[in-house]
């Protein structure tokens, strides 16, 4: 089922927790709503599930298959909630949590026993807990809780599962395996999700298409590779892995960044705007000398090697730090040390001027 | 999140070879006991000293004479009405006091209080004023043919209003405790405002609960000084144990008064050990989460 967001404000007292947020789900579709906290994820996850109350205004509604929920009380609309906290009843067994959604249903919509237990076997069998039906949530470990939040949710046969950080108190191990988990599971019930969560790897790995929020705001809605690659934006760029963050200025069509400069096709019609440069640490190159090519001087203050990759963390002008990574054969063809003065140049980096993206990626 | 299932640092050591790491386990028992002896255990042991030196005749004479039994019917019976009644209404209170904030909250969590801290002759007098035939409320319950004062129903009155903090305040933290995220799970899930409170809130208060209604049975099962006043004394109608106690004293019948008494205390332990096993059970079930 799809879910269109149409609108939607959330003040609470003075702070602006959502600033009109239009958002569409396409059916099916396992999204995820990506920021830092405070950026309004959750909160839109808590409007779109019912638990929460939005500004209401004329223009504003929630649609579920086109239909309004937005006046629907939670237990009717058929969500599925996932709490990160797992929210587990904690006087019910592992079978009696997962039955329960069923079980509290009016007479007439109520399964029979034997239909109620059919489906919550089903369900353990799905989460792989079939033999721990009879513990009490005490008694499992943090992704076993989950897992059973996940089937007890799915139990209602909801037509959207929304989950609020699912695996946020998780450690970090457990956390992969269910994030995969969960991947698996939804290319297998294909059931409309939307996920919140603050970390990008997970959103990266796990969602077909990524939303981006900050400060109540959406700045980018887009699969993986296009949020990654080309984001709408600093932010974007910025929160989706680490960045090196050069500030300089527009000067006579090209922006120039100490003895960097870049100049991009077109020229910049801007002078004396601030500009920003973002490189990801492994767009960076490390060179003995100059050789002619505008790089940035600095000096070389600790190399980590333990790692996919070799991580060099480096002081440029102004202490500025620079962040660089590189692959293991090319380090030890060009090894350097700590307290090597080198220089620094990008491969591909990206432009902001004044957060407007220059179209010029410099390659 | 994890709970290790038991930290072996923790335990206390009462085989040689594992040593707590929390110094003074010895120290603390040996001195709970000498206190718990020189407080609870020997002036109980004395009553039963005391009664055992009468002969057997005797005591059973007194204790199954027919105004006794009445004194312990009225004396159970409206205990048991008045905690129970606590329990119903005192769950309101709390629910209130912790749930929702209003101009005032904090005068009605005092005035909560008052039971404990009023002398108890004062609130026997003030309830009898109020609810003798010709008190505020009193008048209104007489008009409708309820004797309020100088009746069981007064007993009651006055047991429920002395019982009151003991619900409210073990039900208090229970309540606070609660995570509003399970309601929320339990709403998502589509169960009804009633269905969330049945399945899932009075459950997870429900070891708070007991041991609330069981303070407040304690409790008004040894009260006297508000009870007196309201009830009237009329022997074999409103005579609540402790007052026969003292009426006997007052005869010096002190082996009759102490047997009363060790009946007395003996059904209360019995009583409160049954809830305590009942609380005990409940509480099994929901390990710490």
């Amino acid at each position: 089922m799809s879910i269109e967001v149409r609108n939607i404000s959330k003040s609470f007292g003075s702070f602006l927790a959502l600033d009109n947020v239009s958002l569409q789900v396409p059916d099916g579709e396992l999204v995820a709503l990506l920021g830092p906290s405070g950026s309004g994820k959750t909160t839109l996850l808590r409007i779109i599930a019912g638990l929460e109350a939005f500004d209401l205004t004329d223009e504003s509604a929630i649609l579920f298959d086109g239909r309004d929920v937005a006046r629907e009380a939670v237990g009717r609309r058929r969500v599925g909630f996932v709490f990160q906290h797992y929210a587990l009843f904690r006087h019910m067994t592992v079978y009696q949590n997962i039955a329960f959604g069923l079980r509290v249903r009016t007479k007439q919509t109520r399964p029979t026993k034997d239909e109620i237990d059919r489906r919550v076997r089903e369900l353990l069998q799905l989460i792989q807990l079939d033999t721990l039906a009879n513990r009490y949530p005490s008694q499992l470990s943090g992704g076993q809780r989950q897992r059973v939040a996940l089937a007890r949710a799915l139990a209602i046969e909801p037509k959207v599962l929304l989950l609020d950080e699912p695996f946020g108190a998780l450690d970090a191990k457990v956390r992969q395996g269910l994030r995969r988990w969960l991947r698996r599971l939804h290319d297998e019930i294909h059931v409309t999700s939307v996920f919140v969560t603050h970390d990008q790897e997970e959103a990266l790995e796990v969602a077909d298409r990524i939303v981006v929020m900050n400060q109540g705001r959406i700045e980018q809605v887009g699969t993986p590779d296009e949020v990654f690659h080309q984001p709408a934006n600093a932010f974007v760029m910025d929160f989706l892995g680490n960045v090196n963050l050069f500030h300089g200025r527009v000067e006579a069509g090209r922006a120039v960044f100490g003895s960097l400069v870049i100049d991009p096709p077109g020229g910049l019609q801007v002078d004396g705007e601030s500009a920003r440069l973002l490189i990801r640490p492994y767009d960076l190159e490390i060179h003995k000398d100059n050789r002619g090519q505008a790089g940035l001087p600095a000096r070389i203050t600790r190399i980590q090697s333990a790692g996919p990759v070799v991580k060099i963390e480096l002081v440029g002008g102004n202490d500025q730090p620079i962040y660089v990574e590189m692959a293991h054969d090319r380090f030890r063809q060009e090894p350097r040390a700590v307290g090597d003065e080198v220089f620094v140049s990008p491969r591909v980096s990206r432009l902001f001027v004044e957060d407007r993206q220059d179209p010029g990626e410099r390659e | 999140m994890e709970s290790p299932p038991s930290s072996p640092a923790f335990r206390v050591g009462v085989g040689r070879r594992r040593r707590s790491v929390l110094p003074g386990f010895g120290l603390t028992l040996g001195y709970t006991m000498l206190y718990l002896s020189l407080v609870v255990l020997i002036p109980l042991s004395a009553l039963f000293f005391k009664t055992a030196t009468a002969p057997w005749e005797h005591i059973w004479e007194t204790v199954s004479s027919a105004r006794v039994l009445a004194s312990f019917r009225l004396t159970l019976g409206a205990s048991f009405v008045a905690a129970l009644i606590n329990a119903v209404f005192g769950l309101g209170v709390a629910w209130m006091l912790v749930r929702y904030t209003f101009p005032g909250r904090r005068i009605v969590d005092a005035v909560v209080d008052l039971p404990f801290a009023l002398p108890t002759a004062v609130s026997g007098i003030a309830l009898t004023t109020v609810y003798a035939p010709t008190g505020w409320i009193g008048r209104w319950l007489e008009s409708w043919g309820i004797k309020a004062a100088f009746s069981p129903l007064g007993v009651t009155i006055a047991l429920t209003f002395i019982g009151l903090p003991f619900v409210v305040r073990t039900l208090q933290p229970a309540l606070e405790d609660l995570d509003p995220e399970v309601e929320e799970a339990a709403a998502s899930l589509g169960a009804g405002r009633w269905q969330v409170f049945r399945y899932v809130i009075v459950p997870a208060i429900l070891p708070a609960l007991l041991t609330g209604f069981a303070l407040a049975f304690a409790r008004a099962l040894g009260e006297y000084g508000s009870v007196v006043f309201i009830a009237g004394n009329m022997p074999m109608k409103t005579e609540i144990v402790p007052l026969l106690i003292l009426v006997k004293l007052e005869q010096y019948d002190y082996t009759g008064a102490t047997a009363i008494a060790s009946v007395m205390l003996a059904l209360s332990f019995l009583l409160l050990l049954s809830i305590n096993l009942l609380q005990w059970w409940s509480t099994r079930r929901q390990a710490a989460g």
